[in-house]
């Protein structure tokens, strides 16, 4: 029993005459509980249940006792307590009028799982579409989402609209490979596979077609590697048939990449000066409102732009929100770069572009580079060894 | 006959609670006592408690004891308890 009331209200009791004791077990017999049994100066004091209290004073009478009732609490007595509170009645009214009247809209687009297409470009595509943050959420299809943005970007392979609350979550899958549109099923493809580029052959496995050169070969680019033309020959080595397939396989070979970079060793570097004005402001139905406050206007200077949504709970975003604008000042100072921090530059840059030959797919086995860095630049060459597919059809 | 019951009971390792209506005392410290199969309350005051189960009565004595919660099941005594005694 909640002892502030709860929901359902409680009441504190106080119970006097000949046997309380007869009271109590009478109405427990009639399924009545209490609670906070305890004695007071004008009898015993308990609580309980409001929806109980009419049983228990006919079981009172019953038992020749009697009860009074010492307090109410409780949501039930508080409602009847404030009747007359109108406007505050009103703006609980109000205030559920703007939730439901909220909850028809799309308040946040939310986009997960883009990396290529950055949240601006998918955002301005779905404005340009009509689906922008205060629109209705009856107008909404999203199967109609799912296919414009399939139609549009090609290398989204999978798309996911739904609604929840007043959140429209778009969760998008890329394909960083584009796939080949698959053959029609009456069409038969032919074709070799050629090599995309230089290197020695490390590992081959042919599926299709007869293989043209072997593993420890060393091949050009735009070599053939594997023909799309197979032959049968019978035991004493003549031709009997010879058709043509389209040829699969994969190949990988060891290619030696040459790396030369160089870069100045002055920069320009952002030097803060510490000033900074901070503006704060409220979003309203899509709309900013700014509070009084200094815009902060520097010769040269960047923004932090941070900004919450107010949401009831989960996926029931409200148009209502605030932030705050950062402006910073900012000089532009030109450095130089010591000997150490050149090198240290260098090798990140080279660490840089074997990760990208790695998003690419290849598998570096052996990498060096050396800097030599004199007054105005820096330069850096290496040999990056590394093993790939390289077959092209 | 109620003697013979309980020795039938205790002989076949019967629940005694299920079968003869005993009572289920769990005391927590000195501070908190639950009784379960209750039969009823047969008088209550701050120093004592007494209450009527199936095999006997139960007197409870201490200071400023309250009845926390008291249904058909069960009831919770809270205070200083000091004695328990079967009647």
């Amino acid at each position: 029993m909640n002892k502030r009331g709860g929901f359902r209200g409680i009441l504190t009791v106080t119970v006097s005459g000949v046997s309380p004791e007869r009271f109590f077990n009478l109405c427990t017999f009639h399924g009545i509980c209490f609670s906070g049994i305890q004695k007071k100066q004008d009898g015993l004091s308990f609580q309980m249940h409001p929806c109980d209290f009419c049983r228990a004073r006919r079981l009172a009478r019953k038992a020749q006792v009697r009860l009074k009732i010492a307090e109410k609490k409780g949501l039930p007595f508080w409602i009847r307590r404030s009747r007359k509170r109108l406007a505050f009645f009103a703006g609980i009214l109000l205030c559920t009028a703007f939730l439901y009247g909220s909850s028809l809209y799309i308040w946040d687009i939310r986009l997960e799982g883009n990396t290529k297409y950055t949240d601006s470009i998918l955002l301005n595509y779905l404005e340009s579409l009509g689906y922008v943050h205060g629109m209705p959420k009856a107008g909404i299809v999203c199967e109609e989402i799912e296919k414009e943005i399939r139609n549009q970007y090609h290398d989204i392979t999978w798309v996911s609209a739904e609604i929840t609350g007043t959140r429209l979550i778009i969760q998008v899958r890329e394909n960083s490979v584009m796939e080949e549109t698959a053959p029609d099923g009456n069409e038969v493809n032919t074709g070799d596979i050629t090599a995309e580029k230089a290197g020695v052959i490390v590992s081959m496995v042919t599926r299709t077609g007869t293989p043209a050169v072997h593993v420890g070969d060393e091949v050009e680019a735009g070599q053939l590697l594997i023909s799309g033309t197979v032959t049968v020959y019978d035991e004493s080595g003549s031709e009997i048939s010879s058709s043509q397939v389209q040829a699969d396989g994969d190949v990988f070979a060891e290619i030696s990449y040459g790396y030369e970079d160089s870069f100045p060793m002055t920069f320009s570097e952002k030097h803060y000066t510490g000033k900074e004005t901070s503006r704060h402001y409220l979003w309203f139905f899509g709309k900013r409102l700014y509070l009084p406050g200094r815009k902060g206007e520097y010769p040269a200077s960047d923004q932090i732009d941070s900004y919450s949504q107010i949401h009831v709970w989960g996926n029931f975003y409200l148009p209502l929100g605030f932030g705050t604008v950062t402006v910073r000042e900012y000089q532009d100072t030109q450095a130089v770069y010591s000997e150490e921090a050149a090198e240290a530059q260098a090798e990140a840059r080279f660490l840089l572009y074997c990760g990208q030959l790695e998003a690419a797919g290849a598998q570096i086995e052996d990498a060096s580079f050396q800097a030599e860095c004199d007054t105005d630049v820096c330069r850096a060459t290496g040999t990056i060894l590394a093993v790939e597919e390289i077959s092209r059809r | 006959m109620k003697l013979g019951r309980e020795a039938l009971v205790s002989a076949l390792e019967l629940p005694q609670d299920l079968c003869l209506g005993a009572a289920v005392i769990t005391a927590i410290g000195c501070r908190e006592l639950t009784i379960e199969n209750h039969k009823g309350i047969l008088e209550y005051s701050p120093e004592c408690v007494r209450i009527l189960s199936g095999m006997c009565r139960i007197r409870i004595t201490g200071k400023n004891l309250m009845i926390s919660y008291f249904n058909r099941e069960s009831m919770k005594i809270e205070g200083r308890i000091c004695e328990i005694i079967y009647e």
